[in-house]
């Protein structure tokens, strides 16, 4: 018999080439705190699994959210601090809520975190970015807002906010050589973040390689679909059948929906544990994961140009279909002009007082 | 009916637990409590009444299963919503906005004819003006929601109590809620629980409390809990019904009309929420949302008079033994979850040079010390 005391299955199981990581997350965007909210119901994996240990070969992980935190106050800040004077290391960033112009107005701020000792003023979120982003080993916006500017950026808003991507610059890597990486959603898909973090939390163990984004940085393998392609009403629709109130359980692309041509998997994800996604329980896919929402898709409720043209002639198969829809697709893939960094408000708003 | 189960097991147990605050830490009552000044808009609609015209708000309003009313002092003022409309005013006085004196009027009078005041939502213009923060003068982005009292002419800053003591405090008093599950006695609020898997029957009964204070606006949590699977149960009774009349249409059409404006009133779950719109050739051409977060966490208003949370915590007794090193402020965080539990995130103690008003030590569970 040999001498060996370890176990044979232990010869594929590595440690993490970090021992600890901090996940630094900002709500202070201009947002609803909805995607801290939403995180809280993923299971594939859930909040508990990755601080607690539960998945082998992941790095110790600090949680620091202003909405789960036990600390409060200096408590909690303490940490944002350190990280900024490079006491806090490694760190990932997360980012929720839309980012704030604050270059088009003479004083005051758009959203902020946290007291400035030396002016008694609050501390924008955009310094916070500018402090944060270059000591991070990665950057994550999560939510439509942060990824993409969201309902905050639509046309006429007056504090001329965008996405992240849009504030640092879509080109812009970590020290680590990572792009942002977006998970949009209104609110982020539970798993969807959940599984993005785990990805990135096995890259910076040494346990996975360059997470693969698409050219609007979200993972490919959760936003490459659309929805219709993963939608349980699919078949109706191949049919010409069409629901024509809600309560049916048939296609609803005549009542407004999107499906077609929206980059999300919620159809085939679900909401929590599988239960839900909008289409599956009878809503209509508004485009709240992409670049272009909401402008692009109003007025809600009409029926999209797209499906109309598509629902017509549905008769004609293949390539045809696929082709007109990519031209829908990629209006929808692209970000309303006005949602910019420059120091100019191009939105449509005009400010008296500001 | 696991989770009424729940509610058998968990309701007494968190009446122990408060009657237990009170009792180890004498004075308890003062932390986080202020007049009594509670609204609530009222929830869960009957179909049978409910036809969401205007017109017939007032009496439709009566027959929600969680009552609308305002409650001063102990007080029921109104369970009307038309009243309760019409006495919202948005003020300012504290926050980075410009006034709309001078923007349009949208609604002068409304579908009954009542005059809109220019500071009702309505009316209001958002007019952004970032300027540098002054804890003296403007200090932050919310605005301040009151209702105007009739009677005294007073702007009312109401609290939601987090929805729960003030959706039962306005039910308790108008005593119209009678359904088998629940019924309101005019002083307080019966909750029968039917027998369960390993529970038998039983009936709770939310009484009013002496005060508008953390411990009674978190122990209206758990009776409202209570008074929510109660209610479920009806409600499924009456499903269950419809659909075995073949009554499955759950969605009528509608039209969005070239001009309108409209209103609703519901609870979210900390409290009040209204909507009001304006519509124009068929678009919006005027929206105000007021969920619970304004109603309680507004500031000064324009004639001095606090928002909730900063009214609840200015004065409160500190119970917390920790020195001033390692104070946490938990008897401040307590006072401002009691009304909104997302908000602990948002409140950052900050601790000034301070003096010494008065010692004293709270008994220690008979432990001599």
């Amino acid at each position: 018999m040999g001498t060996s005391t370890v176990p044979y299955g232990r010869s594929t199981q590595k440690a993490p080439a970090v021992k600890e990581v901090h996940i630094l997350w900002i709500t202070a965007g201009l947002g609803c705190d909805g995607d801290s909210v939403s995180i809280t119901a993923a299971t594939q994996p859930s909040v508990e699994d990755v601080v607690l240990g539960a998945i082998p070969g992941l790095p110790k992980v600090h949680l620091h959210n202003p909405v789960l935190a036990y600390e409060v106050g200096d408590d909690f800040m303490k940490f944002f601090y350190d990280a900024e004077e490079g006491r806090l290391e490694p760190f990932v960033l997360v980012v929720e809520g839309s980012i704030p112009n604050e270059n088009i107005k003479r004083e005051g701020y758009w959203a902020a975190m946290g007291t400035n000792p030396d002016t008694n003023q609050p501390i924008t979120t955009n310094e916070w970015i500018d402090r944060l982003t270059p000591k991070a080993l990665a950057v994550i916006a999560i939510g439509t807002c942060a990824t993409y500017g969201g309902i905050h950026a639509m046309e006429g808003n007056p504090t001329g906010c965008m996405g992240l991507a849009d504030y640092l610059g879509w080109d812009w890597r970590s020290k680590a050589g990572l792009p942002i990486v977006n998970v949009p959603g209104c609110p982020v898909q539970p798993d969807n973040f959940m599984e993005t973090v785990l990805y990135l939390l096995y890259q910076v163990a040494g346990l996975a390689p360059m997470i693969p984004l698409d050219d609007q940085l979200r993972p490919t393998w959760l936003f490459g679909k659309t929805v219709h392609e993963g939608c349980d009403r699919a078949g109706y629709y191949e049919q010409g059948d069409f629901a024509e109130v809600y309560g049916s359980p048939k296609c609803i692309v005549k009542l407004g929906c999107w499906g077609p041509v929206v980059n999300c998997n919620v159809p085939k994800r679900g909401w929590m544990a599988g239960i839900g996604g909008c289409p599956n329980v009878g809503g209509i896919c508004i485009g709240c994961t992409m670049p272009g929402f909401p402008d692009k898709f109003m007025p809600f409720m009409d029926e999209p140009p797209g499906a109309h043209v598509s629902s017509a002639g549905i008769s004609v198969y293949g390539r045809a279909i696929r082709s007109l829809r990519s031209i829908t697709q990629n209006t929808v893939n692209k970000e309303p002009k006005w949602r910019h960094p420059r120091a100019e408000l191009t939105t449509g708003y005009h400010p008296r007082s500001y | 009916m696991k989770y009424v189960e729940f509610m058998k097991k968990v309701l007494p147990l968190h009446d122990d637990l408060f009657d237990f605050f009170y009792q180890a830490l004498p004075g308890y009552e003062e932390v986080g409590r202020r007049r009594i000044l509670l609204g609530c808009w009222g929830s869960f609609n009957d179909p049978e009444h409910c036809d969401y015209t205007y017109k017939n708000m007032t009496a439709w309003g009566r027959k929600m299963f969680v009552t609308p009313g305002v409650v001063v002092d102990g007080k029921l003022v109104t369970t009307d919503l038309v009243d309760i409309n019409l006495n919202i005013r948005i003020l300012l006085g504290s926050s980075y906005y410009d006034d709309w004196k001078n923007a349009e009027t949208f609604v002068k009078a409304d579908p009954l004819g009542n005059p809109v005041d220019k500071n009702h939502p309505w009316n209001q213009t958002t007019i952004p003006r970032p300027q540098k923060r002054d804890f003296a003068g403007k200090y932050t982005w919310v605005m301040s929601p009151r209702w105007l009292d009739k009677r005294t002419g007073d702007h009312l800053a109401l609290d939601t109590g987090g929805g729960p003591i003030a959706r039962l405090w306005a039910t308790a008093l108008a005593g119209l809620v009678d359904i088998g599950y629940i019924k309101s006695t005019g002083h307080s609020v019966k909750i029968y629980l039917p027998k369960t898997m390993s529970k038998p029957e039983v009936e709770f009964e939310w009484k009013i409390p002496k005060w508008s204070n953390a411990i009674e606006r978190d122990r209206a949590r758990t009776y409202f809990q209570a008074y929510a699977a109660a209610c479920a149960l009806h409600f499924a009774e009456k499903a269950m019904e419809e659909l075995h009349a073949g009554k499955t249409k759950t969605w009528s059409d509608f039209k969005v009309p070239e001009e309108a404006i409209g209103c609703g009133f519901h609870e979210a779950v900390r409290g009040v929420l209204s909507h009001h719109v304006v519509i124009r050739k068929g678009k919006i051409a005027n929206y105000h949302p007021y969920p619970p977060t304004p109603w309680n966490a507004n500031p000064r208003d324009i004639y001095g008079t606090p928002g909730p949370y900063e009214d609840a915590v200015q004065n409160t007794p500190i119970f917390e033994e920790n020195g001033p090193d390692k104070f946490k402020g938990i008897d401040i965080m307590r006072a401002v979850r009691s009304f909104d539990p997302c908000l602990p995130c948002g409140v950052h103690m900050y601790l000034g040079g301070g003096k010494v008003l008065k010692t004293q030590h709270s008994p220690m569970f008979g432990v001599p010390r």
